[in-house]
């Protein structure tokens, strides 16, 4: 999808490939129009029915698609006509990978998985015709080298399509476990592209606040949980002498029940028929559940302020005495005996400062006063605060301590309002620390909103995902922060205390699996 | 190729109507065939005076350009006006619209008449051979051409001389696309400057009518022979919601 191909310069030689078999059914995608971007001629270049071959570039025009007139080849057609139709191009698909929301790989190939579900909807055949015939060495390649996230992207990629059978087939072989999980997660897959579809939106190509095509931001958020999927550590081999129940080898009836699998979606992970069943079994992926909404959530732009600090602030996060052997007064008298370097005295380290991000919408009620009262209990660190008031001006972010030092006052600082830039300013912590050390902390209720909008799980998984990747400590409340602050403080080791709705979040995306 | 927004007037029908409401007389349309020039010449701008067709061949003759004397019933002959002579002297006050197709085909003779028929008013006249009047042409003479000829270089010079406005159709007219169903309009808007795989808006027309009465896979079968399939399929991708 969305691939140039470079075109062969000057007069080298060339390497012998075998010749493209011709048809005479050329693809039609120059009938196909959509809502987002305006209509233009395509170019339609013959290819073999092969994977990687076949291709739509959606910004340039120009498709790759084999012409034979046989079922696999209008099954290819079909597939990129669908793209054509429905897919990002490649500056809309940048906006989608810069939101980070979900991965670029994540997104390609549950952009596969809604492509053919779409053309299935349609009376278009890929699921019945569409295998490369290199599905079976590819599942037992990835499962013999125990690459499980693309053991989760191929599963992703191929449901619904005949090559899904071949490819949990070959994982099969070299490992039943995770054929197991593979088939919860395609099953999963399809019951969600579905439900999507229900919504009517699943094949749109509209705008929508400022994001395009609508129906990728449906993409976008099962991307986001085949990232999760992918990231879990594969599951374990099953106990000796209990045989996993899903598909012998080379059996497809477990595969052929995908289709008619479609139940009630449980976001509770473990609930569901599914999930009770992963759980017997063991198989803790079928814990970890896409979000339930989504769609074109966003954040506000970040728009900094930094605040006039004419207060000095006494103190720094971090600071510690570590034993020396030169001093004045020696305060470890022990280590005579001890330390055959005779470190007795101290030596006080400077801290190496600190990061403390506060969510001050409205739901954190936050007082001035108590605000103050964080800041104060974090000296040396850097101290911001956001919330932003859905509109596009002014800013929503300010950084009220720095470098020793504090803002006055907070009275004219228009906070209290939605949180909008919850990520945002997070990613701004992390980008603005002044040593890779510093710890940061960020105080929230955990009522992550995106621009404009109520509260998103979507949008908080994200938050959460990215807080736990770079070892943000997440308290809920004052009295939390300014505990964990002061274990900093006096060089200990801080720990986050989750709030209730960031908890919620984790369960009803990621089952009973414990929070990192 | 121009990205044509679906809904609004085509960039190109508003040059034409541009140039006409600026009182250009003499104008080329070209483009791919079947996407309504024609149609446009003969009924965009002031026609009230007469709109007169002539389809340019090897065969015609000035007759065509002027008009002759044909038998009458009296046992005579009576002269005819060809079209250029009617659109000259349109209704009797001011003149009409001369639309002449493809003008490239024309033979030596037929093309030296036309060059005349179409010079600058001040130049162009003409002196009936029966009565000998001479005509010239009326205020609000126009001429509208119409080619498929892509590269406007091709043109003899002493045409591309007499109109200096080209235009390039790339898009149906919105009003030639009512005569097509609602729902085969975009396609036809589409197609109609898909290059090689343009599909005009007749092929549309005649695809909408056997629809009715053969239902659409054969219809698209008896209307696009081979290309039937992956028509039907891009329809069917098309219709995705």
């Amino acid at each position: 999808m969305s691939t140039v191909r470079p075109k062969s310069v000057g007069g080298g030689k060339p390497f012998p490939t075998q010749n493209i078999e011709s048809g005479t059914a050329k693809a039609e995608p120059s009938l196909i129009g959509r809502q987002d971007i305006g209509h233009g001629v395509w170019s339609v270049e013959d290819c073999r029915a092969t994977r990687g071959e076949p291709s739509t570039d959606i910004s340039n025009r120009v498709m790759f698609a084999p012409s034979l007139d046989d079922e696999l080849s209008r099954a290819i057609r079909a597939h990129e006509l669908m793209h054509s139709k429905v897919s990002p191009t490649t500056e809309q698909f940048d906006a989608f990978i810069a939101r980070g929301i979900a991965s670029e790989t994540a997104m390609r190939v549950v952009e596969e998985l809604r492509v053919n579900y779409l053309c299935e909807s349609v009376g278009l055949p890929t699921k019945e015709h569409l295998v490369d015939g290199g599905e079976l060495a590819l599942g037992e390649r990835l499962a013999s080298t125990g690459d499980w996230a693309g053991a989760v992207a191929m599963t992703i990629a191929t449901t619904n399509t005949a090559g899904l059978k071949q490819l949990l087939t070959g994982v099969r072989r070299h490992n039943r476990a995770w054929g197991e999980s593979l088939l919860a997660i395609s099953k999963r897959a399809m019951r969600e592209i579905k439900k999507a579809h229900k919504t009517g939106t699943l094949g749109r190509t509209q705008e929508y606040d400022g994001l395009a095509p609508y129906g990728f931001t449906h993409t976008e958020r099962l991307g986001e949980w085949v990232d999760r999927l992918a990231s879990f550590p594969p599951p374990p081999p099953p106990p000796k002498g209990k045989s996993g129940s899903a598909g012998k080898d080379g059996d497809g009836s477990a595969i052929d029940s995908v289709e008619g699998s479609a139940g009630g979606h449980s976001n509770k992970g473990v609930t569901g028929e599914d999930g009770d069943e992963g759980d017997k079994r063991g198989n803790p992926h079928t814990g970890i559940t896409p979000s339930g909404h989504g769609g074109a959530a966003r954040w506000a732009d970040l728009r900094v302020e930094r605040c006039t600090m004419p207060k000095v602030l006494h103190g720094a996060i971090g600071k510690k005495r570590i034993a020396t052997n030169m001093g004045r007064r020696p305060r470890r008298l022990h280590r005579l005996m001890t330390d055959p370097a005779k470190r007795v005295f101290d030596r006080t380290t400077r801290g190496s400062g600190g990061m403390v991000i506060i969510d001050a919408s409205g739901s954190m009620s936050f007082t001035e006063a108590q605000i103050a009262k964080i800041i104060e209990h974090a000296p040396g660190c850097t101290v911001a605060i956001y919330s932003d008031k859905n509109r596009d001006e002014g800013a929503n972010f300010w950084v009220v301590a720095d470098k020793g030092k504090m803002v006055e006052s907070l009275s004219g600082i228009p906070y209290g309002y939605g949180n909008g830039v919850d990520y945002p300013a997070i990613v701004w912590g992390v980008e603005n620390r002044k040593h890779k050390t510093a710890p940061l902390v960020w105080v929230t209720d955990g009522g992550v909103c995106g621009y404009n909008d109520g509260y998103s799980d979507l949008l908080a998984m994200q938050c959460l995902n990215y807080a736990t990747k770079h070892r943000y400590i997440i308290v809920p409340h004052i009295d939390e922060a300014i505990t964990q602050l002061g274990k900093l403080a006096t060089g200990g080791e801080a720990r986050s205390v989750y709030p209730a709705m960031l908890k919620q979040a984790w369960r009803d995306h990621m089952g009973n699996l414990p929070m990192p | 190729m121009v990205a044509i927004k679906e809904g609004s007037l085509p960039q190109c029908w508003q040059d034409f109507e541009d140039c006409l409401n600026a009182g250009i007389d003499r104008i080329i349309l070209f483009g791919p065939s079947g996407i309504g020039k024609t149609y446009a010449g003969m009924n965009m701008g002031n026609v009230e005076a007469g709109a007169y067709r002539l389809v340019c061949t090897e065969d015609m003759t000035n007759m065509d350009v002027t008009g002759g004397f044909m038998p009458s019933n009296n046992g005579g002959f009576q002269w005819l006006d060809g079209s250029a002579l009617k659109a000259w002297k349109g209704n009797g006050s001011i003149g009409g619209r001369l639309i002449v197709d493809e003008i490239d085909k024309a033979g030596g003779d037929v093309f030296a008449t036309l060059l005349a028929m179409l010079d600058s008013p001040e130049s162009a006249s003409f002196e009936h051979p029966e009565t000998g009047e001479v005509v010239r042409p009326r205020d609000g003479f126009s001429a509208v051409m119409t080619t498929n000829i892509e590269n406007m270089g091709e043109l003899p010079t002493a045409l591309a001389d007499r109109f200096t406005v080209r235009i390039r159709i790339n898009a149906t007219h919105p009003t030639a696309l009512l005569r097509l169903s609602e729902d085969l309009r975009k396609y036809a808007v589409r197609m109609a400057d898909a290059g090689d795989d343009r599909i005009s808006l007749r092929a549309f027309l005649a695809l909408d009518k056997l629809r009715a009465s053969v239902g659409l896979p054969r219809a698209c079968e008896l209307t696009f022979g081979r290309r039937a399939k992956q028509i039907l399929d891009a329809l069917a991708v098309d219709g995705v919601r």
